[in-house]
């Protein structure tokens, strides 16, 4: 804790004597520490009020991607200052809260800043999607915020945006385009590294350990359940771990019955379960009551501890309550952050093309301090 | 008063054949479909309407139904939810300060809320707010960082028996939505403790507004839509995105489940806007809500518009083809009426060699074409007759006339006057001179053809004496006259020529006492005329040849002696069956008999 509060003082200072500079205050960060995601993040919430500490997210460093490939890019802003802004914002679907948090906070924003907003839900279409830029691109906005529903399949809209010079911001996944060319930047969590952290705190419960691991994955394919496994099974597959996976489709109602299914055929396997979505967890915390097993952090007592990614109320409820392990980050919070760096464009800095969005780890340790402030 | 304007239409003036049959094909065509028509029009709107608001009807039963079944089974889920022996446990217990613990029943109870919801798919979600600060809900949807227990929603369930239904309400109550693009419906109810009877919380049942709409929305066809009303008259939900407080419905609260005809006005706080609708509705009982069908009356308009378009359309085409048909017959029954005009024209100016043609269309016109050639062959035929018998009987006439002004007749008489002059015979003088007078009146007759026979006889007679006298004892005569006979008529010159031959081819060449008698008398409606003289008389052979010649017969170098005009003057005069026959035996005498039918005035006249 104490090196957090140093970090955050630093950063501070840092940003008072260079802030102003802009992108030559670079001052590059690791990101592999835990604590560097906290104090990022609490940095975000705390002094709300400078958005110039949203810089620093640019210097948390992407694992899912090279550095090599993380470039500087900027626009040339051409909408005359007079009007407000005009952002077109494309979502994929609305069918859990967290979109729901994803689209407040960016309707909330957007209203402080006095932006007008045009919205489109695509309703879990991909094609739908694609009309849905397009059309707003014949609504002649300044800027899109996309969150894409596939990797493939905007490859359409995106040409037409460039040919209309309408600057693209991939939102929460990323999709099929070169960064600085089809969009502009994209901003989202670094799964990769996400899924390494949640690897990485199962592995303190079982030092040396060879354990199974039951993984309900969110929608299989989707680039975030892909970077998760990934970072997951970089630190599993060196330590000889068994993975069972499951497609959970980021949805709760939809998981339990795959989870169900799984632990009653290998209920004696399983030594701990990770999910890619708090919604999967709440599901696997039902479904392990029902087949008589005990979710828990207790692995003495022959409790399963399961980690998670997201930071649902519901989930720091369970870790609360002694019935989940920890869940990492994922905030939908991305109105202040989308729009900042918007407006940085709108002042023709440069931005990186890929900006990563800290996750905080919830466990027993802060999960109070955050519930309801951060719990969604 | 229609047909007295027609009547004064087609009476106006003289007018042509052509404009009559124009009007009258065109009425007959334009009166008949315009009936029709309009019977047809206002039938059909009629059943339009009828079908229409029987459908509106039916649709409002049936969605007030739906909806109705769908609220009770809202109320059941509430119901199981509440009873739930979990439900009633957790939300007995007291969490103190023990977080871990109440969120450790919150994830429990979400479970059972969970399966609770499965009851009703449609509904959003179920929420239990506990008055102990548990709080548990059927779904992934967050609650709201607030305390539930001072929201005025709470507190109105709280306060309630039974259940509380809020209409449609922009994002949910207790958990996290899209405040701008959801709205929700909820129902509320108080959860008592089963052990103490004490209110210890409350359930909340989020119901997404779309889904009433679609099952709204489900029945309503494109004519018309269906709104929710509340009790105070509220639109609360509706399928064509209608807001505020209908005014002026309070009255029709019997007329449930009927239709009327009903001037809306909506009144959305700022303006009132009024639309002329036909409505209907039905209470749904569990939420004391109305739902009400609208199908404005623009819209059967413009269904009654289609139809009159139609049929308007239909009433075109029909005048439009009846015109031209009376046109064209018109044209086809007037030209050859115009032709025959034309033809009858050039017959009046005299030119009798107009002939008519008889290629049309119409057998009718073609007879009365026909007929008229006919007419003016005969007319001319006719005319050419009356000439050449004109000609016939003047020259008759007229021989008849030199016969008896010839000179030599006229010397002898007057010569014969002379030697009875120098004779003293004054007496004979006396009578040659009053016959000779008589003979020349009568003759002449002032110009006129037939005469009495009692005239007629006057001429023989005159005639007679006159040549008595100059033949002296050379032949008698007498004349009998039936008394009824005297007053007939007969073409006149008849008998005096019959004397004449007679006298010159009987009388003169027998040179003995001859007697010359003449008889007419009435037999039936014929006069008979008979005169016979004994004088010299005719071979066989001549009396033959002499009556074929009578009967027209073409004899040549045969001397009629005048016979043949006095047949001709018959023939032509009296046209009917006229007979003349000649009987004579050679050395003894000759009779001719001349019979005639009796001849009426009127031939007489003309």
């Amino acid at each position: 804790m104490n090196k957090g509060l140093v970090s955050i003082f630093i950063l501070t200072i840092v940003l008072a004597v260079f802030g102003c500079g802009g992108k030559e205050a670079m001052i590059w960060m690791q990101s592999s520490e835990n604590d560097i995601h906290h104090e990022v993040s609490d940095a975000f919430r705390d002094v709300n009020a400078n958005a110039r500490l949203f810089a620093v997210y640019e210097y948390i460093e992407p694992t899912d991607i090279g550095p090599d490939q993380v470039k500087w890019v900027g626009i040339n802003a051409k909408r005359p200052k007079e009007r407000p802004l005009r952002v077109g914002f494309s979502q994929m679907e609305v069918n859990n809260d967290w979109r729901i948090y994803e689209n407040n906070s960016i309707f909330q924003e957007a209203e402080d800043l006095g932006i007008d907003i045009i919205y489109r839900d695509a309703e879990s279409s991909i094609e739908k999607q694609s009309q849905d830029i397009l059309d707003l691109i014949n609504e002649e906005v300044d800027y899109l915020i996309v969150a894409p529903r596939q990797y493939f399949g905007l490859e359409e809209a995106f040409d037409a945006a460039r040919e209309a010079e309408i600057p693209i911001i991939l939102i929460d996944r990323t999709a099929n385009g070169e960064a600085g060319k089809d969009y502009v930047t994209c901003i989202m969590g670094d799964f990769i590294d996400v899924g390494r952290r949640a690897a990485l705190l199962l592995a303190e419960q079982f030092p040396d350990e060879k354990i199974c691991v039951f993984e309900v994955s969110g929608t299989m394919g989707s680039s975030t359940s892909s970077y998760l496994s990934e970072g997951f099974r970089s630190v599993a597959e060196p330590l000889g771990w068994e993975i069972i996976s499951v497609d959970g489709d980021f949805d709760r109602a939809g998981s339990i019955e795959p989870i169900q299914e799984v632990l009653i055929s290998d209920r004696d396997k399983i030594d701990a379960v990770f999910t890619h979505i708090d919604d999967s967890a709440i599901a696997a915390i039902q479904a392990m009551r029902s087949v008589g097993l005990t979710p828990g952090s207790q692995i003495e007592a022959g409790e399963i501890p399961i980690v998670s990614m997201g930071g649902y109320k519901d989930a720091m409820k369970a870790i609360l309550s002694g019935e989940m392990l920890a869940t990492i980050e994922c905030s939908p919070r991305f109105g202040p952050i989308v729009f900042h760096f918007i407006q940085r464009l709108e002042e023709s800095e440069r931005i990186r093309s890929r900006i990563v969005m800290p996750g905080k780890t919830y466990d027993i340790t802060n999960v109070q301090k955050y519930i309801i402030t951060e719990g969604y | 008063m229609l047909g007295k304007y027609i009547r004064i239409l087609l009476r106006r003036k003289r007018e042509s054949i052509y404009s009559s049959l124009l009007i009258y094909f065109i009425l007959f065509a334009l009166i008949p479909t315009l009936i029709l028509n309009f019977v047809y029009y206002s039938l059909a709107s009629k059943s339009i309407n009828d079908a229409i608001t029987k459908l509106g009807n039916e649709m409002i039963v049936k969605v007030c139904g739906e909806l109705n079944y769908f609220f009770e089974s809202v109320i059941r889920v509430g119901d199981v939810a509440a009873d739930n022996q979990h439900i009633q446990t957790a939300l007995r217990m007291d969490y103190g300060s023990d977080v871990a613990l109440r969120y450790s029943k919150d994830l429990e109870m979400d479970a059972e809320l969970y399966f609770a919801s499965f009851l009703q798919p449609k509904i959003e979600g179920l929420s239990v707010l506990g008055a102990n600060g548990g709080e548990y809900k059927s779904y992934d949807r967050t609650f709201l960082n607030q305390v539930h227990k001072d929201q005025d929603w709470y507190k109105t369930i709280e306060e309630s028996k039974g259940y509380v239904w809020f209409p449609p309400h922009q994002g949910q109550f207790a958990n996290v939505s899209d405040v701008e693009r959801e709205a929700f419906v909820s129902c509320g109810r108080a959860i008592i403790d089963k052990a103490t009877g004490e209110v210890n919380g409350v359930l909340l049942i989020d119901i997404n507004e779309k889904v009433i709409k679609d099952i709204i929305s489900a029945e309503v066809g494109e004519s018309g839509y269906v709104l929710i009303l509340d009790v105070d008259n509220n639109v609360i939900i509706s399928t064509i995105d209608m807001k505020g407080k209908l005014i002026g419905i309070e009255n029709i609260q019997h007329s449930e489940g009927k239709s009327f005809t009903i001037d809306l006005q909506v009144n959305n706080g700022e303006k009132t806007s009024t639309q002329s609708v036909i409505a209907t509705y039905q209470e749904i009982p569990v939420t004391g809500w109305k739902v009400m069908g609208i199908i404005p009356v623009k819209q059967l308009n413009q269904w009654g518009n289609i139809l009159l378009l139609l049929t308007g359309f239909l009433t075109i085409v029909i005048v439009g083809l009846a015109v031209y048909t009376a046109v064209r017959t018109s044209n086809r029954v007037t030209k050859p009426i115009t032709n025959l005009r034309l033809a009858m024209g050039q017959v009046e100016k005299g030119d009798m060699e107009v002939n008519i043609t008889t290629d049309s269309h119409y057998e009718e016109v073609n007879e009365l074409a026909g007929s008229f050639n006919i007419m003016v062959a005969k007319v001319k035929e006719l005319m050419n007759r009356i000439y050449e018998e004109q000609r016939k009987l003047r020259k008759a006439e007229l021989k008849v006339l030199q016969s008896q002004i010839n000179p030599h007749f006229l010397y002898n008489t007057l010569d014969s006057i002379l030697w009875l002059n120098r004779s003293e015979k004054k007496q004979e003088v006396e009578i040659l001179v009053e016959s000779l007078t008589t003979f020349f009146r009568v003759g002449i007759s002032r110009g006129k053809d037939i005469i009495t026979i009692e005239e007629e006889v006057k001429h023989l007679e005159s005639y007679l004496r006159i040549q008595h006298i100059r033949y002296g004892d050379r032949f008698q005569y007498s004349i009998k006259v039936q008394e009824e006979a005297l007053g007939c008529l007969v073409p006149k010159l008849i008998l005096q020529p019959l004397a004449e031959n007679s006298i010159y081819h009987g009388v003169k060449l027998k040179k003995t006492d001859c007697r010359i008698d003449t008889r007419i008398e009435k037999q039936g409606d014929r006069i008979i005329m008979i005169m016979e003289d004994s004088g010299a008389g005719m071979t066989q052979e001549k009396v033959s040849l002499l009556n074929r010649a009578l009967e027209g017969e073409k004899i040549p170098d045969f001397e009629l002696y005048g016979v043949r005009n006095i047949k001709e003057r018959l023939q032509i005069l009296l046209k009917e069956d006229v007979s003349m026959i000649y009987e004579s035996r050679e050395g003894e005498g000759t009779r001719v008999t001349i019979s005639i039918p009796e001849t009426t005035s009127e031939i007489a006249n003309a």
